[in-house]
């Protein structure tokens, strides 16, 4: 493993500043009475994955950890993709759809938040993947099955 | 790296835990774990620019991930190198199976006469098990997963990874 480096991260962040970051993303859809699939990954290296099949189910919770390279290597690939200049929502063509939020967050403040309700494009599908492979680091079941049913 | 499991509803979901521990690893292509060390990954890309060069990342099942980035096609490419977890591999490799690397097509062919191509192979011990040659403008959601997930790792080891100063086509 190479030592952090000068690569940039989004908004300014510096990597002294990463054990107060957060990194959240959550799929939902608007089918009714539908749940969620959540992973939460914190610059500490804390993980955390939620995943309720219905609305009103209890979420089923898993924690583990990766190291917090992998967490400041992830914000890297999102300065990468652009993530600073995505819109807030690409919204929905249609009225059912499925809703997949990217978060970032710095001292519990929100800094940047990306609603995706229509088809992926590349750069956001690259930052997906980046987040799912960093969740499976922690918890094989990501990509394994048998927790997430939407992501 | 840690794990463990915590829950509102402790009993059940523990019971759910052990099963999900025992659940066998999927990997692609029939490729068994233990076999893991004769894996080779490897995702290149150039464009049809005349004497433009190309950008390699490879992965071995071993853990060995290396960077080739030549500037223009008669320049040696300039090289780094380093390691991540074998297990990291595996976990990617178990990505490429639930965005369904074996029903994707090999080819996905250019609608212009100048484009970018990437390609991403998977060997074991030599033999070529998938190769994906993608040339449209915009990657499929599934195939742009992998090549996230794919340079994710590839910067646990090498931050140039993510530099498109050093790689500018991936």
């Amino acid at each position: 493993m190479t030592p952090p480096d000068q690569s940039p991260l989004p908004f300014g962040l510096a990597p002294e500043q990463l054990p107060h970051v957060e990194i959240r993303f959550r799929v939902s859809s608007t089918k009714m009475g539908s749940g969620f699939d959540e992973i939460l990954l914190r610059g500490n290296g804390e993980v955390e994955l939620a995943a309720a099949v219905l609305r009103d189910d209890p979420p089923q919770i898993r924690q583990g950890s990766v190291p917090p390279l992998a967490v400041l290597r992830l914000l890297q690939l999102l300065a990468a993709e652009g993530l600073e200049g995505w819109d807030e929502t690409y919204p929905a063509a249609t009225r059912d759809y499925v809703g997949k939020v990217i978060e970032l967050s710095f001292k519990e403040e929100l800094i940047k938040r990306v609603a995706m309700c229509q088809t992926e494009f590349p750069e956001f599908s690259r930052a997906y993947g980046a987040i799912k492979l960093v969740a499976s680091l922690a918890a094989p079941e990501v990509v394994l099955g048998g927790l997430f049913n939407r992501i | 790296m840690a794990f463990s499991t915590v829950s509102r509803r402790a009993l059940p979901l523990l019971a759910t835990a052990v099963l999900l521990r025992a659940q066998p690893p999927r990997l692609p292509f029939k490729l068994q774990p233990s076999q893991l060390p004769g894996v080779v990954i490897t995702l290149r890309a150039a464009t049809t620019k005349q004497g433009s060069g190309r950008d390699e990342i490879i992965i071995t099942g071993a853990g060995k991930v290396t960077l080739r980035a030549s500037t223009y096609a008669p320049a040696p490419p300039q090289e780094r190198s380093g390691t991540v977890p074998p297990a990291a591999v595996e976990r990617l490799l178990e990505l490429f199976a639930l965005e369904g690397i074996e029903t994707w097509d090999d080819a996905y062919p250019a609608k212009s006469s100048h484009y970018s191509t990437k390609v991403l192979s998977i060997e074991f011990r030599g033999i070529l098990q998938k190769q994906i040659v993608h040339s449209l403008s915009e990657e499929f959601p599934a195939f742009a997963h992998a090549i996230g997930a794919l340079k994710l790792l590839a910067a646990q080891a090498c931050s140039e990874a993510l530099d498109r100063r050093f790689l500018p086509r991936l």
